[in-house]
């Protein structure tokens, strides 16, 4: 495998690993397999807003508890005085972030290269799937985060851990597992937590009959395994590491939001040739620079996500 | 012959590979703590000249990325850190957590390290505490932990009044937690992989039930 660095120049491509004096069948230039996992279109994280044109980089929800289901009768003698019941209010916030991303590529590469080759135009086309990809990364970012976890540091994710996560949701006043006949609670593990789960129910005799134990172990590669005791189970890679653990979680549907900036009131450079994803918030743009005979292409993006209700997200930190 | 600095041979061009770590970039981290979270860990106490290992109830501590855009962390002005004033203000007032965060804790607890990601060739930094020490092997990053000194560190953030000690009832909570695995293990002992689970159990219930409580050095 070699590495094209920016500007990708023909010098690149034709020395190296790659040595363009091989004849290449043209339906050999393929992408290396990567994960390709969005929880973003399910509802699992919900999406609060968009602050373009707000003044502001931050989302603020308010949220109110006490109030009808919150907030039962209180029995009371016949002449009694009730008393009065106060409403809680609570806010969280969301802020958004600049990610960015840019390619390069030089002339020359352009007018020597084969038909299909990479190229900022094809680039361009597939900063959809990296902003999706940042997304993930936001997801298992903000999961990290979480207040208190499950699993034991250094310690294989167990069947016990995964149990100790569901009875934790069981007993959580209010939770539900499905809202509207869909499923309300969503685990984000990292496969090697997955391999470590299914390691450790090979021993549970109930899951010794042939099905739950085939679900269990089969290799789906990394996005939706199986929903389980109550939990929609995702494997994602991108699940971060710190301090020789991994910090995968669980969340309930909508504890954890993001937010957007819209891109209404951007000027870009050359509206031609820009590719603005409005639902997105991603604008792509490209330039020349004639003078390194060089094409260049920018995507910038503006999001951001939060935990918005703390006792819904906890963390399954386990041994990496 | 290229001249050592810090441990490290100096950028020698095309002609060896520099040794960055093969990893991806990612963000620095503040670690913080949320009052229940504690486990057990071994720390190495001295007793006059006797060196012994003792069992305690630790903070285990969380991270922080500092990645504006996740948990209300902005980016600060060009130039400076992240701002995460609100992810603190958050911790601090909603959790009844401690963040970590001043300069000098910092400097204890985060290190970084040159690396580069395999897939897009961009250099960075990659952030790990001061008891991980990554290495590259064979393309990969292989990390030792110094499990006694971190736990040594943990210890002495108590100690010294950082975090406060753990509340009695939540140690009982998580002891409790641990203690209820064992009957639903125990139903199947006589099954050998549930034998060694319930073994295993056993040996951690058995170790938070004889792990001491840190209190704050008077």
């Amino acid at each position: 495998m070699a590495s094209v660095s920016s500007p990708i120049t023909h010098a690149q491509l034709d020395g190296g690993a790659i040595q363009a004096r091989y004849a290449f069948i043209l339906g050999a230039i393929r992408r290396r397999l990567r994960e390709m996992v969005s929880l973003r279109t399910l509802g699992a994280v919900r999406y609060a807003g968009n602050v373009g044109g707000t003044g502001s980089d931050t989302i603020r929800e308010t949220f109110y508890d006490g109030i009808g289901w919150g907030a039962s009768m209180a029995s009371t003698a016949e002449t009694g005085t009730t008393s009065l019941s106060s409403v809680t209010v609570d806010i969280e916030d969301i802020a958004v972030g600049r990610y960015s991303l840019g390619f390069s590529e030089s002339y020359q590469s352009r007018i020597l290269g084969r038909p299909g080759e990479i190229n900022v135009e094809l680039l361009a086309q597939l900063i959809p799937n990296s902003w999706e990809a940042t997304w993930m990364d936001l997801v298992a970012t903000t999961l990290a985060a979480a207040a208190a976890d499950f699993g034991t540091s250094g310690v294989d994710m167990s069947f016990d851990d995964y149990l100790d996560a569901i009875f934790y949701y069981r007993t959580l006043d209010g939770f539900m597992f499905s809202v509207d006949g869909r499923p309300n609670l969503f685990a984000m593990l990292h496969g090697q937590q997955l391999v470590d789960l299914a390691t450790s129910v090979k021993a549970e005799p109930n899951y010794q009959f042939p099905e739950p134990t085939d679900a269990q172990l089969a290799g789906r590669g990394p996005g939706y395994q199986m929903s389980w005791l109550g939990a929609e189970l995702y494997q994602s890679n991108r699940v971060t590491s710190s301090g020789g653990n991994r910090h995968g979680g669980f969340f309930g549907g909508g504890s954890i939001g993001w937010i957007n900036a819209g891109l209404d009131q951007l000027q870009v450079e050359n509206p031609q040739t820009a590719i603005i994803v409005p639902e997105l918030g991603l604008v792509t743009e490209f330039r020349g620079v004639p003078a390194d005979a060089k094409l260049q292409m920018y995507s910038n993006t503006w999001i951001g996500m939060a935990i918005q209700d703390d006792s819904q997200v906890r963390g399954m930190v386990t041994d990496a | 012959m290229a001249k050592l600095t810090n441990g490290r041979v100096p950028a020698l061009g095309s002609v060896a590979p520099d040794a960055l770590l093969p990893v991806r970039p990612n963000v620095p981290f503040l670690l913080f703590h949320t009052p229940k979270n504690w486990f057990v860990g071994e720390v190495e106490v001295q007793d006059g000249k006797k060196t012994s290992r003792q069992l305690y109830w630790l903070p285990k501590l969380k991270p922080l990325p500092l990645q504006p855009g996740t948990n209300n962390v902005k980016a600060g002005p060009d130039g400076e850190g992240p701002d995460y004033m609100a992810a603190q203000k958050r911790i601090e007032r909603r959790l009844h957590g401690t963040l970590l965060s001043r300069p000098h804790q910092i400097q204890q607890y985060l290190r970084e390290h040159d690396c580069r990601d395999q897939r897009t060739k961009r250099r960075g930094l990659y952030y790990t505490t001061a008891w991980e020490t990554p290495e590259a092997i064979d393309g990969t990053v292989v990390t030792q932990h110094d499990d006694l000194g971190y736990h040594r560190w943990l210890l002495s953030l108590v100690e010294d009044g950082t975090i406060r000690p753990p509340h009695p009832t939540v140690i009982e909570q998580l002891r409790n937690r641990r203690r209820g695995h064992i009957p639903r293990q125990g139903n199947h002992a006589h099954i050998p992989g549930m034998a060694a689970k319930l073994a295993a159990t056993q040996e951690r219930v058995d170790r938070e039930a004889a792990a001491l409580i840190p209190e704050a050095a008077p």
